[in-house]
């Protein structure tokens, strides 16, 4: 893949101000910010129903924050939409192409929505066929694919307009380690070429493959840092080296001793 | 601008790969248009014929023998001879006969006076259709009778009215030259509304709106996507209809294909959109279904004036027709099939439908969300 034009390293390329989302009278994110610099791959981590998906749905345009500002590559998801949209590709968390078409079709239908023509057309399907070893899967029904091979599709199909960033949402639930690891490596496959990476997860293998972390509890962030800072602020004098899921635990249990001690 | 159609294009092809894998839909725009025009070209008919009804003759002059045999001889009659006025009855209600005529034992002595012999006509008033067939069959063949005799006696012919009906546009008062365009109508709207209610639905239930909505395409594109594919399935199968109604069932057209290409573009556009409004503001593939049928589909059977005619409704029920489509689209068909371009017609129908599309896809486009809330 061809490098994505960078301008300076440290910019932020993703960008979450005062994020709010508001169902009702129930906060699902509650003042959220951060900002994500180019070339990295930040997880939002966190329990089921902690805010998270809501949080990284309103990062790529799928919903619309109740307050706040979310900008992709500086351009407002809500002033300019499609141009963001042109910015990202995103991977939904259920399989979301059409089960019913062959995977040949869907890459078809997947560059023609970026708007890819003639030969770089050609070019790129050939050239995301071959990374993912999808060749001999090309004339069978999505529907039919292996968990893991749907998965590999489904990346293709996201990231075949060589977006800027890459938004995953839980990309590897449903597959055991050994798929999930090989996924990583097409992953870090794409990183490698600049690309930012923006993932949910509740799996601590998969968090511990991030640069850094935003743990997200109760529709906040309640820490942030590398995988080691946050294991860092978790270590206590009982566990002096705690492991990525204790550190996790541990962070979620202080929050609540201080919401209750508030 | 070339982003756009290239968009288009790619969200139209996939939406036809989507048609041509999924075999109901090539059974609905393609199949279903045969056996349709084929139940309502030969299978229903509203002509009668052969129609079996019972003779009681209780007078055994001979005026009143030649009067019996008047009754047979017709196509349309099978009669069946009964002894009495009771096995008639039994036989009416057993549904052997649709009705009977008897003649009562004073006929020739009333006739020979002059005055009003009595003849009695029953039918089975439980099909009205045919009731009133053997009722104008019988007072026709006592009309006949009596120029007859009066001929045969040598008595001048009764001054009067002699009715000789034309039936104008179709000539042969055939009810398939009726029933036909409309069942074409049940066909456009079947592809246009139920097809199309299904396809945004679609989308939402499997996920795929998902990763549409991540994407750059934009509303417009995204309903052209949905509109244009059916749009070429309709016109494909009113192909079938057209030439299976004239090859195959001898129906006349004479009209012009122009205006009836025109006529149901506006139709497609109409159907079309409400498919999609409804598919688009339900999300969910059955209740959206569900609608289509009972908004679309049965008022276009009901109420658009294709089996039952619309002037002979309650007032009431009338003025509601006029809020349905299929009306117009029935009556244009009706007229570019039987009569021919009629200005007047046409006009005013292809005005209501354009209203009436314009108004259902500027629906779906408000009901057509950018984002998943």
């Amino acid at each position: 893949m061809p490098e994505v034009t960078s301008e300076s390293s440290d910019e932020s390329v993703i960008e979450a101000k005062g994020l709010t989302k508001r169902f009702g009278d129930f906060v699902a994110t509650d003042q959220v910010s951060f900002s994500v610099r180019r070339g990295e791959v930040f997880g939002l981590l966190g329990p089921n129903g902690a805010g998270k998906s809501t949080t990284f749905k309103m990062l790529c345009g799928l919903l619309a924050p109740s307050a706040g500002r979310a900008a992709v590559m500086g351009i407002d998801l809500k002033a300019s939409a499609s141009r963001a949209r042109q910015q990202l590709g995103y991977m939904a968390q259920k399989f979301s192409l059409y089960g019913n078409l062959t995977v040949a079709q869907n890459l078809d239908f997947f560059s023609g929505v970026y708007g890819l023509k003639g030969r770089p057309r050609t070019a790129k399907i050939a050239e995301m066929v071959e990374a993912f070893d999808l060749r001999r899967y090309l004339p069978v029904t999505s529907e039919t694919l292996p968990l893991g091979f749907k998965q590999r599709l489904a990346l293709a199909c996201a990231i075949m307009h060589q977006p800027p960033v890459l938004f995953l949402d839980e990309p590897t639930s449903g597959v055991d380690p050994v798929t999930r690891r090989e996924f990583w490596t097409h992953i870090n496959g794409v990183v490698e070429k600049g690309v930012t990476v923006m993932v949910t997860t509740h799996f601590m293998d998969e968090a511990e493959y991030c640069d850094r972390l935003a743990l997200v509890y109760r529709g906040q962030v309640i820490a942030a840092g590398t995988p080691d800072d946050l294991k860092e602020q978790a270590a206590s004098e009982q566990t002096p080296e705690p492991s990525m899921e204790d550190a996790f635990i541990e962070l979620v249990r202080r929050h609540d001793r201080e919401v209750a001690h508030a | 601008m070339h982003d756009r159609l290239r968009r288009t294009l790619a969200l139209s092809r996939k939406e036809f790969y989507q048609i041509v894998r999924d075999p109901s839909s090539i059974l609905i725009a393609f199949v279903l248009p045969l056996i349709l025009i084929f139940i309502f070209g030969y299978g229903l008919n509203l002509d009668t014929a052969r129609m079996r009804v019972g003779l009681v003759v209780l007078d055994h002059s001979a005026e009143a023998t030649r009067f019996a045999s008047a009754f047979s001889g017709s196509p349309f009659i099978a009669l069946v001879p009964l002894a009495r006025e009771q096995d008639a009855a039994h036989a009416i209600t057993a549904g052997t006969v649709r009705g009977f005529v008897v003649i009562q034992n004073d006929f020739s002595t009333h006739l020979k006076r002059g005055d009003a012999a009595a003849v009695q006509v029953v039918t089975d008033g439980s099909d009205p259709n045919t009731a009133a067939f053997v009722a104008a069959y019988a007072q026709g063949v006592w009309e006949h009778w009596l120029d007859v005799r009066r001929a045969e006696l040598g008595l001048p012919a009764q001054a009067g009215i002699a009715i000789e009906p034309r039936y104008w546009y179709n000539p042969a008062a055939i009810s398939r030259y009726f029933l036909v365009p409309g069942s074409i109508v049940l066909i456009m709207t079947v592809i246009g509304a139920l097809l199309t209610s299904l396809v945004v639905a679609r989308e939402w239930e499997r996920g795929t709106m998902e990763a549409l909505l991540s994407t750059p395409i934009t509303r417009t594109e995204f309903l052209l996507s949905k509109l244009m594919p059916y749009y070429l399935l309709g016109i494909a199968s009113m192909s079938v209809c057209w030439i299976a109604s004239v090859t195959l069932l001898g129906m006349p057209f004479r009209g012009s294909l122009f205006v009836l290409l025109g006529i149901t573009t506006l139709y497609l556009a109409v159907a079309l959109g409400g498919g999609l409004l409804v598919s688009s503001a339900l999300r969910n593939q059955f209740n959206a279904a569900q609608a289509a049928l009972n908004i679309a589909f049965l008022p276009a059977v009901m109420l658009s004036g294709f089996v039952f005619e619309i002037s002979s409704m309650p007032p009431p029920v009338r003025a509601v027709t006029y809020l349905f489509p299929a009306r117009y689209f029935v009556s244009s068909m009706q007229t570019l099939f039987l009569a021919g371009n009629v200005p007047r017609i046409l006009l005013i129908n292809a005005l209501y439908l354009v209203v009436a599309a314009a108004f259902l896809i500027g629906a779906t486009a408000r009901f057509t969300k950018r984002r998943l809330d």
